[in-house]
């Protein structure tokens, strides 16, 4: 990361404790909660009124904000035996093309899911008072987290200030 | 084509009457429209297909207790012992009130184009017959995750106990609820009557299933073809309470082979929820004009 | 010429995946593609789809499991198995190397995933081998294949993620797993005491039921939490996330405080650890939702199983292609895409064929463990190798006599479905 402009260093730094963070309270938050819940049913004989759909919904958020976490440290599950074996030359334009399109993805999800996460304005979860848009507005933000990993990702691979090898997903082959 | 999605699995009342619909559709409209049915939700979970609707990524949707999430009028259907029978259900639908009810979706991206049968709710359970409300006494009784169905059972003294209907039949197998309320034609597809004793007729709930469809799809097809759409779906509905009477009453006969089946007091039970009527768990969420307008159109006081 | 959208796909997947773009993201970029080239779809469906596909209850049971595994690892709960294991079969020709299969079988039905499994028996395993004079390459075949039963023994994430596919009941598909787990097992010892024998491997001293008892003391305490799971799973009493739930708890009190072999900051990196796996588990699941979702409003499936029933309606055939299919996905794609891509296309095939839901879920889970143990995608085998500080290459060869072991449990289990439906129909 020492590669990239000062400022944008920071910020990649903050982002990471920061989903970091969020990652691990979502990932003890629902242990906490499962474990709650069984207790409640089996123990306390009085089941929890948010049963299935709070955990469902909280592992949906960790989902997309994990989803930005693999993709700035580059951990997410690929296939890149031949890409490895690739000339110098075309794994630069390989990898900026693939940067390019996860970037579109993830634009894609910040737009569409950030549009789908309005509409469903002030409604609340059916067995609990937690606003929907709380939990919807976890695909946008991962997305539009993801989008910019990516370009800036792009902009150090085509100006060469990033090395193709050091972006590979998680080895496998 | 005309994509219909439903939450509901293939076999039950929703599929034959999507079925039914598909074939009058297609006929009254010959090449012009292709109906296609999706049910188990096959094209995504129930919320987001209703949200869909108005986005125009679905078609229609033939949902159930889901849509109160968008209409809250439609939670008319959980105050209990409201209905009396199906021609109560067809008198209301008709009324003002049916009205009012169809109109709680404006804004929401959907029109009501019709609501068909689903059957009354029946109670089922392994400690005794239910004939009075005493008799629920602190029966465990599994509900949908429904407050207002919780509700409703506690006050009448069980102890309502929400869970995900896949695990209904193992929990009733194993004794961790006593009991739990559906539809007689669910008792006998899910094979509830293995794990269970008594099925009481109860009728306590009718909850008809609400055919939905997105306001951009109407919007894409020309008028005549819109009109069919709509006109087909309102058709069919006194078709599916013919039908639904008869195989409620056929399947009734059926199970009473294979468990203990009663008729309740409904007067009792009537009045032992009558203070369901002034909750603001129903209230609030259903509206007071909107119960209002039902009572009259039922003929209650 | 335009190509039909089945081949499109086909050419985008395959073409992404090797050019090296994370395979969340071929899911993904494939489907967008798709709905943004076809006019009668909304793209507002990238919006909502996706989410969807993430919003899954049963799924938190992944995580769950997750947790439960790494701290059974972090908490050197293994070493206790092993020693058991060695006291149950250590008289044996090749001794460690049934220890190291029996302790797989023990951890496997504690961990969901082979490669915690491989990564927990194989760090304590092999070392103890290699002083013993087996080879590294043996020692490592032994560990990689045995921790395959890792997801065809309850619990298994395979099989939680193949319930939630195809719609299938856990707990028979978990009562279904216990007797292949079983023949797998004896398999894999067989093959091992073949090899022990010829070659001349040592024993582990005579057997001693005084040492069994001892030992079986200590192995009891974790042995308790598979005993919870499957009895609470298999006789109703709680849900796979409940179970998971448990699974969790009871492992940190075991680690923690019981052991103390595991402290909180280890506890927060094993949330950290858990909590990545489950978001790179569940975005696969997310957007390989979102191309299920075209393909479903395509009718691709139903199309693509005419299409075989029309070249052959012999259910042998059949049953004998879908298995070549699947050993040649599962050397190319993990069993997470290889579940989520594939069941939707198949599952209508085998519903024609008449083939039952449970018997194909173990059929398909046999296929991706053995995938799991074939380059160029070999997540397990990767690990093993890691721990035994030998490449790939020189494994291959020690391997072949195990995986010919796994081709026969398949064959068997293929032709005989009471193999895997006997259990649930009785304990059911
Ligand atoms: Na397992
Ligand atoms: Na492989």
């Amino acid at each position: 990361m020492h590669r990239f402009e000062p400022a944008i260093a920071v910020v990649d730094r903050w982002l990471g404790v920061l989903l970091d963070a969020m990652v691990v309270g979502l990932a003890g938050l629902l242990l906490l909660l499962l474990n709650w819940a069984v207790f409640a049913r089996f123990i306390l004989n009085d089941s929890v009124s948010w049963g299935e759909e709070l955990p469902a919904h909280l592992l949906a958020m960790l989902t997309f904000i994990g989803a930005a976490y693999l993709t700035r440290t580059n951990e997410h599950l690929g296939f890149d035996a031949v890409l490895r074996v690739m000339p110098d030359r075309a794994k630069r334009v390989v990898t900026a093309l693939n940067l390019a399109l996860m970037g579109i993805f993830g634009g894609l999800l910040a737009w569409y899911g950030g549009i789908a996460a309005a509409s469903f304005g002030d409604r609340s979860l059916i067995s609990v008072d937690a606003p929907m848009m709380l939990f919807r507005a976890a695909m946008p933000l991962g997305g539009a987290l993801i989008a910019m990993f990516c370009a800036v990702r792009l902009v150090g691979i085509l100006s060469g200030r990033i090395d193709p090898m050091d972006l590979l997903p998680e080895s496998d082959a | 084509v005309m994509q219909i999605n439903s939450s509901l699995p293939e076999g039950s009342f929703a599929h034959v009457f999507l079925q039914e619909y598909e074939s009058r559709l297609e006929a009254a409209a010959p090449g012009e429209i292709d109906v296609q049915i999706f049910m188990s939700n096959t094209l995504g979970k129930e919320e987001d297909v209703l949200q869909g609707l108005g986005f125009g990524t679905h078609h229609a949707s033939l949902s159930a207790s889901a849509v109160s999430q968008i209409n809250t009028r439609t939670s008319i259907f959980d105050l209990p012992y409201l209905f009396e029978d199906r021609s109560a259900v067809q008198t209301f639908i008709d009324s003002p009130a049916g009205e009012m009810l169809a109109d709680g979706f404006d804004g929401s991206g959907m029109v009501l184009a019709a609501m068909w049968d689903n059957g009354f709710r029946q109670i089922t359970n392994n400690v005794r017959p239910i004939v009075t409300p005493a008799d629920l006494d602190g029966l465990k009784i599994r509900t949908p995750t429904n407050r207002q169905r919780v509700e409703m059972f506690n006050t009448l003294g069980a102890n309502a106990t929400p869970l995900s209907f896949g695990e209904v039949y193992s929990a009733l197998d194993q004794g961790t609820i006593d009991g739990q309320e559906n539809p007689a034609n669910v008792v006998d597809t899910a094979k509830l009557f293995e794990v269970q004793d008594y099925m009481s007729l109860s009728n306590h709930v009718y909850l008809p299933t609400f055919l939905v469809i997105g306001e951009p799809f109407l919007a894409s097809l020309n008028d005549e073809l819109r009109g069919k759409v709509l006109s087909v779906a309102a058709e069919v509905a006194p078709w599916t309470f013919d039908w639904g009477a008869t195989t409620d009453t056929e399947t009734i006969a059926a199970l009473s082979e294979k468990l203990a089946v009663n008729e309740i007091d409904f007067a009792a039970f009537q009045a032992a929820a009558a203070p369901l009527y002034e909750s603001p768990t129903f209230v609030d969420v259903i509206g007071a004009d909107m119960i209002v307008a039902t009572k009259a159109a039922l003929g209650i006081e | 010429m335009f190509l039909e959208p089945g081949w499109i796909i086909l050419i985008l997947l395959v073409g992404l995946l090797i050019a090296g773009l994370p395979i969340a993201f071929v899911l993904g970029v494939t489907a967008a593609v798709m709905i943004l080239l076809d006019g009668a779809v909304v793209p507002q469906i990238i919006g909502l789809i996706p989410f969807g596909g993430a919003n899954n209850y049963l799924l938190v049971a992944a995580l769950l499991f997750m947790i439960a595994g790494e701290i059974m690892n972090q908490g050197r709960i293994a070493e206790k198995l092993i020693a058991f294991a060695s006291s149950l079969v250590g008289h044996i020709r090749g001794g460690l190397a049934h220890v190291n299969i029996l302790t797989s079988l023990f951890f496997s039905e504690i961990s969901g995933t082979a490669t915690s499994d491989a990564a927990a028996i194989g760090s304590v395993m092999i070392p103890q081998m290699r002083k013993r004079g087996y080879p590294a390459a043996f020692a490592a075949a032994v560990t990689s294949t045995s921790a395959t039963m890792a997801i065809i023994v309850p619990p298994s994430l395979n099989l939680i993620l193949y319930a939630y596919v195809a719609n299938a009941s856990i707990a028979e598909l978990f009562a279904a797993g216990i007797v292949p787990g079983f023949l797998v097992c004896g398999l894999l010892m067989g093959t091992a005491y073949a090899i022990a024998v010829r070659r001349g491997y040592p024993t582990e001293g005579a057997f001693s039921l005084r040492r069994v008892a001892e030992t079986g003391k200590d192995a009891a305490i974790p042995l308790t939490l598979p005993i919870l799971v499957l009895a609470g799973i298999l006789g109703g009493v709680f849900t796979a996330t409940e179970a998971g739930a448990i699974a969790a708890f009871w492992s940190i009190v075991l680690a923690m405080l019981v052991y103390r072999t595991v402290r909180l900051g280890t506890l927060i990196d094993t949330l950290r650890i858990a909590g990545k796996r489950s978001a790179m588990l569940m975005f696969i699941v997310a957007t390989s939702t979102l191309l299920g979702w075209y393909l479903t409003n395509q009718r691709i499936p139903q199309d693509i199983a005419q299409g075989i029933l029309g070249i052959s309606d012999n259910y042998w055939v059949v049953l004998l292609a879908i298995n070549v299919f699947f050993l040649l996905a599962g050397t190319i794609i993990h069993g997470t895409p290889a579940i989520l891509m594939l069941v939707p296309i198949f599952l209508p095939l085998a519903d024609q064929l008449g083939i039952d839901r449970v018997h194909f879920g173990l059929i398909l889970t046999i296929n991706l463990g053995i995938g799991q143990q074939t380059p160029p995608v070999a997540s397990v085998v990767l690990i093993t190798c890691a721990i035994a500080r030998i490449s790939i290459a020189k494994i291959v060869p020690s391997m072949l006599m195990f995986i010919g072991a796994m081709l026969v449990a398949l064959v068997l289990i293929n032709l005989f479905p009471a193999l895997s439906l006997w259990l649930p129909s009785v304990i059911l």
